[in-house]
């Protein structure tokens, strides 16, 4: 049981009077979990399976980062590919899609990403 | 130690004997590859190409040496939308499951072809079952769900997903459908058929009820050199399976029934067999089975004796 890890970045304008909630979904019918915090804060603001999160106004947003961690478990044996999508309400781009595979049935694979927003 | 004395005298009273059963109720599952099972060979690897640059290259390899190929086409594509839960719901997994499997195999002068698919057609899980394995998946999550992926408890998470599978593989009630055809050639251009075969299995395995319910329906035919009677062969199982285990009591029964009708032979076969267990003491089972021998004959035979344990291991039904 090898994991595999990778480490992104991505920029994200959010509208300034609107409040952004966050989503991410696991596919491949695959199982995942996430660790959800702001750049330099010690706080988790969310865990587990993400659904409609609450970040904030896009005006809070401005200048700030999040931090997310998922770890995606290979429990499909039909395929070793693993996919997971960002969505963010609110937000442009609204969805960021990585998709990669890990070497064997079992695996794990972590995405490490920073969302900056502008 | 009357108990005891009395299984003595039951052991030394009745000879113990067993026929050979050429047909278990394990038997009466799908083959994973059916493709394989037709060119009657295990290959000793299998290439699993999981997009089509990789197909490509793995069918020019089983193609110009003798190998094995198994792809699942839906999965070519990622699916970024289709969950776990999606897919624990999903009923008529056709396309998901779809799985096709190929092979080769070379003689002197003959190159063997073997194609097959697997699919399920119908796949429900009971309500108990399905709230069980997404327990076990809300567990895993909260196993992945941590920030620094060294820290993930990889045993506990090997564990659980041993068990999401082994939960996953219990489903409630299941259709199968294989086929595979299998062509011979000798020249590399022409393809001859000579085997082809086609399976449906259904299986109703309730949640936590000691029976299982088995249909297994098969057709297979020859032709030319592997056409051994003339005949096509066609054969209609069905079995029921029941495991029940009392360990307060130390009791266990196990019993299996399975009858075959053989179209091509126009002739009928069956086979019971059953075995209780009792634990008279730590060490000392009794046990009890009777049989009947898978054969036109019916040879209907019953034991009733004491196994002195010198493990700790119970009778068990030869599967």
């Amino acid at each position: 049981m090898a994991i595999k890890k990778s480490v992104k970045n991505v920029t994200l304008k959010a509208a300034p009077d609107e409040q952004v909630f966050l989503t991410i979904t696991i596919g491949n019918a695959q199982i995942g979990g996430s660790v959800v915090k702001f750049k330099g804060s010690s706080t988790i603001i969310g865990k587990g399976e993400i659904k409609n999160l609450k970040l904030g106004s896009g005006m809070d947003l401005s200048g700030r980062a999040l931090k997310v961690v998922t770890n995606i478990l290979d429990v499909n044996e039909q395929t070793n590919g693993i996919v997971v999508t960002y969505f963010f309400h609110a937000c442009t781009p609204q969805v960021t899609v990585f998709h990669d595979t890990v070497d064997n049935d079992g695996d794990i694979f972590s995405y490490q990403i920073d969302f900056n927003f502008k | 130690m009357k108990k005891i004395l009395l299984a003595i005298i039951i052991t030394t009273a009745i000879s113990i004997c067993y026929g050979q059963v050429p047909l278990k109720i394990n038997d009466m599952n799908m083959p994973t590859s059916p493709a394989f099972v037709l060119l009657e060979k295990s290959p000793s690897s299998i290439e699993k190409p999981s997009n089509p640059k990789a197909f490509a290259v793995s069918l020019i390899n089983v193609w110009q040496n003798n190998g094995a190929l198994e792809f699942a086409p839906y999965w070519f594509k990622n699916r970024p939308a289709y969950t776990f839960d999606d897919n624990l719901k999903k009923k008529a997994p056709i396309f998901q499951t779809f799985g096709i499997s190929a092979a080769t195999a070379k003689t002197d002068s003959i190159r063997n072809l073997s194609v097959g698919f697997r699919t399920q057609l119908l796949r429900l899980y009971s309500d108990i079952m399905k709230n069980t394995i997404l327990s076990l998946k809300n567990k895993i999550v909260d196993l992945l769900s941590v920030e620094d992926p060294e820290d993930i408890d990889l045993n506990e998470i090997k564990k659980a997903k041993d068990s999401l599978h082994n939960l996953q593989s219990k489903v409630t009630f299941n259709t199968e459908l294989a086929a595979a055809y299998m062509g011979e050639s000798s020249t590399s251009k022409d393809l001859a058929s000579t085997k082809a075969g086609v399976w449906l299995n259904i299986r109703w395995t309730p949640y936590k009820f000691p029976l299982d319910f088995v249909l297994l329906a098969r057709y297979s035919w020859a032709t030319g050199a592997n056409s051994k009677s003339g005949k096509d062969s066609a054969f209609f199982d069905y079995g029921i399976n029941l495991s029940y285990q009392d360990k307060e009591k130390n009791f266990d029964v196990q019993l299996e029934y399975v009858n075959r009708r053989d179209y091509s032979a126009q002739s009928n076969y069956d086979h019971f067999a059953l075995v209780a267990n009792y634990q008279i003491i730590p060490g000392i089972v009794a046990v009890a089975s009777i049989g009947k021998e898978f054969k036109a004959v019916n040879n209907v035979f019953a034991l009733l004796g004491v196994k002195f344990g010198i493990s700790k291991e119970l009778a068990q039904l030869n599967r």
